[in-house]
């Protein structure tokens, strides 16, 4: 099967853009990402694109940019949709059906605090408040108080999370926020849901990113390859039946599944990945996630952010984008702009928040519901 | 399908106190996962301070009006967990 390799990449900067069309936003980063690579629409076999709240995104785009007539796929996958839109992409040209192709993400936010259903409307009462919550900051709140039940995890643990996203973010001109935060300030900030403060809960923002994924072959055809990235591995999974499943999302279980698959089908192991781009929706998922991923034995994630080692300079660096935490979280978008981070740091154009000899990174995201995206991209 | 009477009481087995939730919706209060005698897993308000919650800690199911109306003016019936 044909080797696939990122040969463009693109994103705008994360905001607010009320007064801007979803497949404005889309097509700014398709542009960005086409001359990236050199290439234009006229080149491009098929579009995969990633959006969760509006449809049809991927034709929307091409009226922008231009109605080449290629088939377009539209991914909807909760908070994977655009990790699900890559990997599509992915699968095409591997399975040697298109050569070239273009994959885009994009999201304009609905207002406020997501999950849980309406409150109010319709003759019957919602739930929420009456049977528990389930907005996603108390779903993960209980992803991260199962973690302080099992291993002893410490809020002051989960908030060091949301310091060093947010530190990590003032190096990024493309996140939403670039602001620090020490402990103090994360963990005084409004309670949202124990332990996550409002600065331990993902941005809402609109926002788009791109890729261009191209087969080997086809990339070496066309002189790209020397700031191509291969995708070493690529991984979807859903939640499989757990005791507690309908009680309480399990996001572990889905992430557990897709990473083994990932580092499998790429033949790396843990050990290997030199950054992550990882689903940072709240602080405490983060952290759990450093187990799910193989970043650290199961137990020890509380010690890993402890130690310094995620941090830009760390072993394994973890969001130094800034994360959803502070970079910001466009459902659709997020998941290629995972890859747009990593494709930039393994081409060593990070600037200022550069992962310094990066070779291998891994990209995570989870969609509640529940869908699970990770790949593994190295420097071809 | 056959229909399988759950325990009422049980332990608490997670739990995160909801300071800020849907429009409309009172706070704080508790978001439980019960793990219920004789076994199931259940979601639900555990009526407790924050301060006294523990894992592991008996809990018990109450039934009783909710409190609460809907557009038609009909009370909800249902139940809620306290300290056992």
């Amino acid at each position: 099967m044909a080797d696939v390799v990122v040969v463009g990449v693109g994103m705008i900067k994360f905001g607010r853009f009320p007064d801007r069309s979803l497949e404005s936003l889309g097509a700014e980063a398709a542009l960005l990402a086409l001359e990236d690579a050199g290439l234009t629409i006229h080149d491009m076999q098929a579009l995969y694109s990633g959006n969760v709240y509006e449809r049809m995104l991927g034709q929307r785009v091409l009226r922008e940019i231009g109605q080449t007539g290629i088939g377009v796929v539209n991914c909807s996958n909760a908070c994977a949709s655009g990790a699900t839109a890559f990997r599509e992409g992915w699968v095409a040209i591997k399975a040697g059906i298109h050569d070239v192709v273009l994959i885009v993400g994009a999201e304009k936010m609905p207002k406020g605090m997501l999950g849980g259903g309406a409150v109010g409307s319709g003759d019957r009462l919602s739930p929420e408040g009456l049977a528990g919550s389930a907005t996603n900051p108390s779903l993960f709140a209980h992803m991260g108080m199962e973690h302080a039940r099992k291993y002893g995890t410490t809020p002051e643990q989960f908030a060091r999370v949301s310091v060093k996203n947010h530190h990590h973010s003032t190096f990024n001109p493309k996140a939403m926020y670039q602001i620090e935060t020490p402990l103090d300030v994360v963990m005084s900030a409004e309670m949202i849901s124990f332990p996550n403060t409002k600065l331990m809960c993902s941005v809402n923002v609109d926002g788009s990113a791109a890729a261009i994924l191209c087969s080997e072959a086809k990339a070496r055809q066309l002189g790209l390859m020397s700031r191509a990235v291969r995708v070493r591995g690529s991984a979807l999974a859903s939640d499989p039946w757990s005791e507690r499943n309908l009680s309480m999302t399990d996001f572990n279980a889905v992430t557990k599944l897709a990473s083994a698959a990932a580092y499998e089908s790429a033949g790396v192991g843990p050990d290997e990945i030199d950054l992550v781009e990882l689903h940072d929706c709240f602080a405490t998922a983060e952290l759990v996630h450093y187990e799910n991923l193989g970043l650290c034995a199961e137990g020890e994630a509380g010690a890993l952010i402890d130690s310094g080692d995620v941090a830009l300079g760390g072993r394994v660096p973890v969001n130094v984008s800034g994360g959803l935490l502070s970079k910001g979280h466009p459902l659709g978008a997020t998941g290629i702009a995972n890859v747009y981070e990593i494709a930039t740091h393994l081409r060593g154009e990070a600037g200022r928040r550069q992962v310094e000899g990066a070779k291998i990174g891994m990209t995570h995201v989870v969609g509640r519901g529940s869908a699970c995206a990770v790949h593994i991209l190295e420097r071809a | 399908m056959e229909c399988i009477a759950l325990g009422t009481s049980g332990t608490l087995y997670n739990y995160t106190v909801v300071h800020r939730s849907l429009p409309g919706v009172p706070t704080p209060f508790v978001s439980a996962v019960i793990d219920l005698d004789g076994g199931g897993s259940i979601k639900a308000n555990l009526d407790a301070p924050a301060a006294d919650l523990r894992f592991g800690m008996p809990v018990k199911a109450i039934f009783e009006k909710l409190g609460q109306v809907d557009v038609k003016g009909r009370a909800y019936f249902g139940f809620r967990f306290v300290p056992a």
